[in-house]
């Protein structure tokens, strides 16, 4: 068996469109990492000798993270306030550098500053908009903490291009697995082989689900590290509402960055498995290789263009636990806890089963389609 | 031993493929003879049990072939017709590949292999990439991969195909070599592929079987129906026309001519021993452009 499975990988890896979309995905990461991670994009402004400085990279990390520490906890009005007021840049130091003062709360001070300005704490000239944080968050508002959480925030960004780019990657590597054989003639070959039917199908199938564990894996440990290794693992306990990008602006209830980082891996796994065992299942049924490579891609992109939002709201959330919706992250945060009796959960916990079912499917539902494959 | 079909139909559409079919094969070859399209490589998928039925039994020792399954896939090799390779592989690591699948042990898998390989003349090459391979040298790894697990039925679907003549004598003693105790089917609509070694001959025609037996029974059903005569060069042309025409030799102003057909064409025709080419025209002329 284990001899067969390295065949497959072999198999599937050794083909110059594997090789160049992976390449592909090193280099997708690489341009990621470096405008979001490392150095990423963080850049602090303050005023010298009545001129607004700018630092940026590397440099401006720590000076960022200094500033965020002065405010690490509990947001609160007098919070919002002080910091306002702290890094409120002169009319007069704006000017100097020609820019028109009364455009202030477009431009970067650092990152408390930006995370109050996305919420409209900020008018536009750079005074307090006079909001109250129980107005902006509602219900939310006691318990959010802010603090520095680039670092996090960035890399989950990051991730969710890296899953979807990966995810057609995997669509490259698994949807030849059944239905190249068909194409090149060998299915007679193997299909008339003693092993054929149970155990050749069974390492395909395996090897189909390692490569895409490894893909993930390497994906979550490259970045997870990069991020530890720049911006150091401050912030998870902060709020995701309270983020620069705006991935979580809108999620319901209480949740740490470390929280939705651990749920954003469940649904990037999760999304990852039922792709592939969707892709097994096309490929195992298509007709040639390249027959089932289309279907594959139309099936993992096209629910990224469909409009789950003309749905009642109870079958909205069933469009976004699809492979690609689910790894986009974004609108399947956006839905409330699901109380089951005493229990309340994140919807993405859904995905656990589904991705279970789907996948005990797909490998029954592949292996049949194979080893029942009529050879013409 | 024996592999006994029972009124086997494959259909597609209206189209009969298979068209009721019965036989029992025991130890020995079989040349399965027939046309491009008679359902030669229709009947061996069904025999490997990688097409369905429309109708009837495929029994191997009294037990369905289906519910032998992988019991059954134990002991058969099979070379489609085209058969299909990784064209990144070498031939050895394509054979190891047909091991894995075919349950051989790693280390007999190497030795059987390697055995193979030099009984098909492709030692030499066993670490070249197949897609540097000629169609005969691709042939020969498929007919090597075929007999891997040394099954006791090996079907062959049209083997000799992209051989050139020493390629094809040496692929006749090897199944002769390798047929003892076992069933071997070959297809072919090349006659003298089946004419040396295979020691019962099917002709296929439109699905079905129009006869069987040896060689040289099987050609007495055209016994005084090979004529051979002297005409003028002129001639050939209106005759080949009106007649079914096997060989020509041209002598000088004359050609002698080797027509089949049932009453005596010429005034001058004389009969002439029949052999397998003749049977093979005499049933399938109306329907096949090239014959070899
Ligand atoms: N998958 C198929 N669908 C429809 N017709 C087919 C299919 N496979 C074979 N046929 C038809 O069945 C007939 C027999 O084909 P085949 O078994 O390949 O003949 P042979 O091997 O003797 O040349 C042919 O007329 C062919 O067109
Ligand atoms: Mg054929």
């Amino acid at each position: 068996m284990k001899q067969l499975i390295i065949f497959e990988v072999k198999k599937m890896l050794r083909k110059p469109l594997v090789w160049a979309s992976l390449i592909g995905l090193v280099l997708f990461l690489a341009i990621m990492e470096s405008s979001w991670v490392v150095p990423g994009y963080t850049s602090v402004v303050t005023e010298k000798d009545g001129r607004p400085v700018t630092t940026e990279g590397f440099e401006a990390i720590p000076l960022d993270q200094e500033i965020c520490f002065l405010y690490h906890g509990p947001l609160t009005d007098e919070k919002v306030r002080s910091v306002i007021e702290a890094y409120d840049i002169s009319d007069a130091a704006w000017e100097a550098n020609k820019i028109d003062p009364a455009r202030e709360a477009h431009y970067t001070h650092n990152l408390m500053y930006s995370i109050l300005s996305t919420w409209g704490f900020i008018d536009l000239d750079g005074s307090y908009s006079g909001s109250t944080v129980e107005e902006t968050f509602g219900d939310l508002a006691p318990g959010l903490t802010i603090g520095y959480s680039t670092g996090w925030e960035c890399t989950i960004y990051t991730l969710v291009y890296s899953f979807l780019t990966l995810g057609c990657i995997i669509v490259i590597i698994v949807a030849p697995v059944f239905s190249e054989e068909y194409t090149i003639h060998m299915d007679a070959l193997i299909l008339t082989g003693i092993h054929g039917r149970k155990k050749c199908t069974l390492a395909k199938i395996i090897s189909a689900y390692l490569i895409t564990i490894a893909g993930s894996v390497l994906l979550i440990a490259i970045s997870t590290l990069l991020m530890l290794a720049v911006h150091g693992s401050v912030g998870w306990d902060c709020s995701v509402q309270l983020g620069e990008l705006g991935i979580f602006d809108h999620t319901p209830f209480h949740l740490n960055w470390l929280q939705a980082y651990g749920l954003a891996c469940i649904a990037w796994f999760g999304g990852m498995l039922v792709l592939t065992s969707i892709i097994l299942v096309v490929s195992a049924l298509a007709k040639s290789s390249f027959s089932a490579l289309v279907i594959a891609f139309v099936i993992y992109i096209l629910p990224m263009f469909l409009p789950w939002n003309l749905l009642p709201e109870s079958l909205e959330l069933w469009g976004y636990l699809l492979p690609v919706t689910q790894m986009q992250l974004m609108k399947l945060f956006r839905f409330d806890l699901i109380t089951l009796g005493s229990m309340a959960f994140s919807p993405v916990y859904l995905a656990i089963p589904i991705t279970v079912i789907v996948l005990i499917a797909g490998i029954i539902w592949a292996k049949k389609g194979f080893s029942q494959h009529q050879v013409v | 031993m024996e592999l006994r079909i029972e009124n086997l139909t494959k259909q597609y559409g209206s189209f009969l493929a298979v068209n009721d079919l019965s036989a029992v094969l025991t130890c020995g070859v079989y040349g399965l003879l027939g046309a491009n399209g008679a359902g030669k490589t229709t009947l061996m998928r069904l025999l490997c049990d990688i097409q369905l039925p429309t109708t009837g039994t495929i029994s191997y020792d009294g037990q369905d072939i289906r519910e032998y399954g992988d019991r059954y896939r134990n002991v058969l090799g099979y070379l489609p017709q085209d058969f299909g390779y990784y064209p990144d592989f070498t031939a050895m690591k394509f054979l190891l590949y047909m091991s894995a699948i075919k349950g051989l042990s790693k280390g007999y898998a190497r030795q059987r292999s390697l055995e193979l390989l030099d009984e098909v003349g492709l030692l030499q090459v066993r670490d070249k990439k197949i897609k540097t391979f000629s169609g005969g040298m691709k042939q020969r790894l498929g007919i090597a991969q075929a007999m891997l697990n040394d099954p006791k039925i090996l079907i062959l679907d049209e083997p000799t195909a992209g051989l050139d003549p020493k390629e094809r004598v040496r692929f006749r003693n090897l199944i002769s070599s390798f047929s003892r105790n076992k069933i071997v089917l070959l297809s072919t609509h090349i006659v003298s592929d089946v004419e040396y070694i295979a020691g019962d001959i099917l002709v296929m025609k439109k699905g079905k079987f129009i006869h069987e037996g040896k060689p040289d029974e099987i050609i007495h059903t055209v016994d005084g129906k090979v004529w051979e005569c002297r005409v003028a060069n002129g001639e050939v042309p209106s005759l080949e026309m009106k007649y079914n025409i096997g060989n020509m030799r041209t002598e000088g102003e004359t050609t002698i001519l080797r027509i089949i057909c049932e009453t005596k064409p010429l005034e001058n025709a004389v009969n002439a021993a029949p052999n397998l080419e003749d049977l093979y025209l005499y049933y399938f002329s109306d329907e096949e452009e090239h014959i070899i």
